[in-house]
């Protein structure tokens, strides 16, 4: 055993006599006195020796004067070859000091560092240098070294799943055989499974009490433990359950440790010698499986169920007058999840009034297989009077065995209702009028009517012809508009009216005297051409000619403006018109064509001028 | 002479029209008669085929039909209805989706393609959407974009044929023209941002339906990129781009990646 005890600043390493020393532990002391608070340290060890899968503790203690709150946890290296817990506790204390007559308080606080470790593999093992870091300064505890001998598992644990592949929904077993070796006293499950589990699955334990059992293994009866817990699969996907801790208490010590030594006395003073408990924990391995989605294709009234289900219906009584009630008790079984036993689907019940039923669950194990089954019961009330059968009440489930969805049938009921009371639809009567089922679902048909095909995705705003249809409505109204806004104004002007239908009326005379000129009539021909030169110098100038002298007319015509080779020419044609007409005119037809031509060139001059 | 001047006007009206309906002629005659004589043939052997349930030479027939250039909701439709009784429900999807496409108020169409997407393994909801959001959702997809197209000129040339009508009609009339003039153009305001939106969503939006089993989603173009998820037949997408042979998709909660333009099959 080896001691060291280091105070505020005394640094002088010290070897106590393990029999002043708490039990057998080998005791690290430290103490030291930081810059602003006493603080002491110690570091002990529970074991020296301890057996594979043995936990033992490491644990430091620190004293202060000053409140913990602050205060580190060790540096301990070599941790990392055991499986390692940590946990700290503190407590407080008060030291009363009278010094020549003057009493003075000190206030303690110490702090216990506690690491449960673990070591799975034989051999020797340093755990050091341990330190301690408190503000400016840094303590080594020392080290010490742990050696770990071989020992025989008390128990071993072995996990096994009905099925490695299940669908969604459906009944696995998890069988977790514990095998224990002699020697082992008590054996605890975790009570969080859980957490262990994981939410991918639905469980529950099947046997409340595990029992023990002899089993042949290897030609020898061997007293087993199976823990089996029942899992119904949430999530499709690959599954994986996380090993069970088995905890343990196994009488301590095996004889190959007994050295003999001190601390081996000093331990069996202590636990008893061979007779000491030690708590072990022995790990199932994890272990997988994969879980398939339900195929598609669900009927309407699927809720989930998946396993093997049976249904059957009864009635309470099969003859009884119309307004009576009468039982039916519907019950489903099945090795599903407990949950997914819905209310099953009823046949037409139209002739009768149907409440809600009253619902019952219960569990019951058969081999090692959960099973549920549900009882609902429906009050119904027949009409009137009438041979009735019931067609079959249904439950979809599905069958993981054939892979396929199944529905669980009753048999066809009969009822016989005599006359009794004549049921009409009351308001009082607690009954809700129930939507119209579906019993089945399926797409709609295909369409074949006459309806010729044609191409839809030919879209109209690709083509130009289509924008152009935009076109006429507006251009019309536009024009209309146009012309109706004209029409005011000339019918709102008298002289612009004159002086734009002019052109309109010339071409009418000229077509007059074509006409003339076609028949050969000499006295019409220069009559129109005469008509035309002075009613288009009328019109445009809205002075009447007609009537007017030569003269008086040349006259008006400079007065607008007009050229004097016009005004000849003005002359010139009218002179020709008025010999034309009065005077016997010629019989030349090229006569009349340049006449026609001279009246025309006139016309076109006036025209520009005017 | 009044027998003449009536003509005279009917002929004047008579010309558009006539110019009007031989366009659209030329427009419908595009694909070629005899085309739309082969697919007709085809889509009636189908038919009959699928009425005595014989769903796999009903599927070639309306293949055929389609080959030749036909797009017909019906058509689709059937097909649709054909691929889904042979246990194509990615493709029947494909189908019932470019059914809905081309005649979206179709009742028929939209059942089916509940029906089947409730069936399928990925649920692929819309984000949830409020009431008002939902009723124009409904008034926007109320119309095909033809459908729209013409119900547009119809207004537009209400609102001027009411104008012209209001300038030749006395005072009586008059009130009741401008009424409906603006009730026309309220309508063609309300009318035409759908439209807008419409003809843009078919020019640039373009949706894809997975059609194999199982098809992995990465986080970039190629098998070398991270694994985001695993949708599954049947699954619609939003195609937001292409790159080679791979494509960038948008699933209706807005998760997105890239997947293999092979596994998809454009609506």
């Amino acid at each position: 055993m080896q001691n060291y005890r280091r105070g505020s600043g005394k640094k002088t390493p010290c070897i106590l006599p393990s029999s002043i020393l708490t039990f057998a532990f080998c005791i690290l002391t430290f103490a030291f006195s930081s810059a602003n608070a006493d603080v002491s340290a110690e570091a002990s060890l529970s074991s020296s020796q301890v057996g594979s899968g043995e936990p033992f503790q490491l644990s430091v203690q620190v004293t202060s004067d000053e409140k913990p709150d602050n205060l580190p946890w060790p540096q301990v290296e070599g941790l990392e070859k055991f499986t390692v817990t940590k946990n700290a506790g503190q407590s407080h204390s008060t030291q009363t000091t009278i010094i020549n007559g003057k009493i003075s308080n000190r206030s303690l606080y110490i702090v216990n560092y506690t690491y449960t470790l673990t070591a799975q593999k034989p051999g020797v093992y340093t755990l050091g240098p341990i330190k301690y870091a408190y503000k400016a300064y840094e303590r080594n505890l020392g080290s010490a070294n742990v050696t770990v001998v071989k020992q025989e598992a008390g128990l071993t644990s072995q996990p096994s799943l009905s099925k490695r592949s299940a669908y969604v929904g459906e009944q696995i077993l998890y069988n977790l055989r514990i095998v224990p070796s002699p020697g082992v006293q008590q054996i605890n499950l975790p009570q969080d499974l859980q957490k262990l589990i994981g939410e991918k699955f639905w469980f529950q334990r099947l046997d409340k009490n595990v029992e023990g059992k002899v089993v042949q293994i290897n030609g020898q009866g061997v007293k087993v433990f199976d823990v089996r817990i029942v899992l119904f699969p949430l999530l499709a996907g690959k599954a994986e359950l996380s090993g069970i801790p088995v905890e343990y208490q196994q009488a301590s010590r095996a004889q190959g440790r007994r050295s003999g030594s001190v601390f081996d006395m000093f331990d069996d003073q202590f636990f008893g010698g061979a007779g000491g408990v030690v708590q072990m924990t022995a790990m199932a391995s994890p272990i997988s499986m994969q879980v398939e989605q339900l195929p598609t294709g669900a009927p309407a009234d699927f809720t989930g169920a998946v396993g093997e289900y049976g249904l059957s219906a009864a009635i309470d009584k099969t003859t009884l007058p119309s307004g009576d009630a009468l039982t039916m008790t519907v019950t489903i079984h099945g090795d599903g999840e407990p949950k997914t036993i819905t209310k099953p689907t009823l046949p037409d019940l139209g002739q009768f009034e149907v409440f809600d039923p009253e619902v019952a669950t219960a569990t019951s194990v058969q081999g090692s297989t959960l099973i549920t089954t549900k009882t609902f019961k429906y009050v119904m009330v027949p009409h009137r009077r009438g041979d009735y059968t019931l067609g079959p009440v249904a439950f979809s489930y599905f069958d993981p065995a054939r892979k396929e969805y199944a529905e669980a049938k009753s048999q066809p009921i009969t009822i016989n209702v005599t006359q009794g009371k004549e049921i009409a639809a009351s308001a009082n009567r607690v009954m809700s009028q129930r939507e119209i089922a579906d019993i089945g679902s399926d797409i709609r048909h295909i369409k074949n009517g006459s309806a010729p095909l044609r191409s839809e995705n030919d879209f109209l705003y690709k083509h130009p012809w289509f924008w152009l249809l935009f076109a006429p409505s507006p251009v019309a109204f536009a024009m209309l508009l146009l012309v109706r806004t004209r029409s005011q104004k000339l019918a709102s002007d008298a002289t612009l009216k004159r002086k734009t239908l002019a052109g309109a009326q010339l071409k009418r005379r000229l077509k007059e005297a074509n006409e003339a000129l076609k028949q050969r009539n000499s006295k019409e021909f220069y009559k129109a051409l005469s008509a035309a030169v002075v009613g288009f110098a009328s019109d445009k100038l809205n002075v009447e000619f007609r009537g007017l002298t030569l003269e008086d007319a040349q006259a008006q015509l400079r007065k607008r403006g007009i050229t004097d080779a016009s005004v000849s020419e003005y002359e010139k044609v009218l002179h020709i018109c008025d010999f034309g007409q009065f005077g016997g005119g010629t019989r030349d037809e090229k006569a009349w064509k340049e006449s026609l031509d001279a009246t025309e060139n006139l016309l076109r001059m006036l025209d520009r001028e005017l | 002479m009044a027998y003449l001047s009536q003509s005279l006007r009917l002929s004047v009206f008579a010309r558009p029209l006539q110019l009007v309906l031989a366009l659209a002629c030329l427009a419908l005659a595009a694909m070629g008669p005899e085309a739309l004589d082969r697919a007709s043939k085809a889509y009636q052997q189908a038919n009959a085929s699928y009425e005595k349930n014989d769903y796999a030479n009903a599927a070639d027939f309306y293949r055929r039909a389609i080959d030749e250039g036909v797009a017909d909701s019906k058509l689709y439709f059937n097909y649709a209805n054909c691929l889904f009784r042979l246990n194509q429900a990615g493709m029947a999807i494909l189908y019932y989706e470019k059914a809905r496409k081309l005649d979206p108020n179709d009742e028929d169409i939209a059942y089916n393609l509940r029906f089947v997407n409730a069936n399928i393994i990925d649920k692929n909801p819309a984000p949830e959407t409020n009431a008002l959001t939902r009723a124009i959702l409904f008034a926007h997809s109320a119309f095909s974009i033809n459908q729209g197209l013409w119900i547009v000129l119809g207004l537009f040339t209400l609102i001027f044929f009411a104008g012209i009508l209001a300038l030749y009609t006395g005072t009586a009339f008059r009130g009741a023209l401008i009424t409906a003039i603006v009730l026309a153009g309220l309508a063609l305001l309300a009318l035409a941002p759908s439209l807008v939106l419409k003809i843009k969503e078919q020019e640039t939006l373009q949706y894809g339906i997975v059609l194999k089993p199982a098809v992995e989603m990465f986080s970039g173009p190629g098998e070398t990129f991270q694994v985001l998820t695993q949708v599954h037949e049947g699954t619609k997408f939003e195609i937001v781009e292409t790159r080679g042979d791979w494509v960038s998709v948008k699933l209706a909660n807005g998760k997105g990646g890239f997947v293999r333009l092979a596994d998809l099959g454009k609506v």
